[in-house]
């Protein structure tokens, strides 16, 4: 379920990041204390988006940086950085992203339930409102309870 | 029955999303097809009547031959269901 991976631990605040590459590092730090990616796997990510371009921002603002199970997931995990000021996956108005989540698939299975799940949440305009104004972890999380079943 | 195969840069993530959502606009439209969703490398040995994902990753297919339906934005549903009775008005 989405709350079991997004919760108090795996989700961050920060007003800026100096770049998209500074901006995936710092949203996959919960999940590398955890040990649930290794370093190798961040790296995986950020050469996905140098290869394949910024495919990874899903909507205008939001991006899921992610890589192959193999290049170094340990366990299942999602974490969520929230960015007050964007930072450019490149130089297009809808590459400005504020809110990235990490995706840690560990095979082509396991993580699809809370992906379905976050994939609801993130349709939902009002929703996106809630997580760019929230002001403490509890909005979010409750947030993401309400699309945990 | 046609198939529509979704795609991206490594079929783990978005591509999921998407296809869970085209299900169920086709569903919504009263559309049958078949829907999967894969990775751009494999993509280009899997032969579907149409391929769908974010611009950025399916422009990668087209070769004149493909029926590609590029996306904008991929969460917008709105923009999908458009797309989608756009190229499958009919099936």
């Amino acid at each position: 379920m989405l709350k079991d991976l997004i919760h108090e631990e795996t989700i961050q605040f920060a007003s800026h990041a100096t770049d998209w590459k500074e901006a995936i590092k710092t949203a996959a730090k919960p999940l590398l204390t955890n040990e649930q990616i290794t370093p190798a796997y961040v790296d995986a990510m950020i050469r996905s988006v140098e290869e394949l371009g910024p495919y990874v921002v899903i909507a205008p603002g939001i991006a899921i940086p992610h890589a192959r199970p193999e290049a170094g997931v340990n366990e299942v995990g999602m974490s969520l950085l929230r960015l007050d000021e964007a930072v450019p996956f490149s130089e297009k108005e809808k590459h400005q992203v504020k809110l990235l989540i990490v995706l840690a698939a560990a095979d082509q299975e396991t993580h699809l339930e809370a992906l379905a799940q976050l994939s609801e949440l993130l349709s939902e305009e009002e929703n996106l409102a809630t997580i760019y104004g929230a002001t403490n972890k509890e909005e979010i999380i409750n947030l993401v309870t309400k699309y945990s079943n | 029955m046609k198939k529509i195969l979704v795609v991206c840069g490594n079929g783990l993530g978005s591509s999921f999303m998407v296809e869970m959502n085209v299900k169920s606009i086709l569903k919504e439209l009263n559309i049958e097809a078949e829907v999967d969703h894969t990775d751009l490398t494999t993509s280009k040995s899997e032969n579907a009547d149409y391929y769908l994902g974010s611009t950025e990753i399916v422009e990668n297919l087209e070769d004149g031959k493909r029926n590609v339906i590029k996306l904008n934005n991929l969460m917008d549903k709105n923009e999908l269901r458009t797309a989608l009775e756009a190229n499958l008005k009919g099936e």
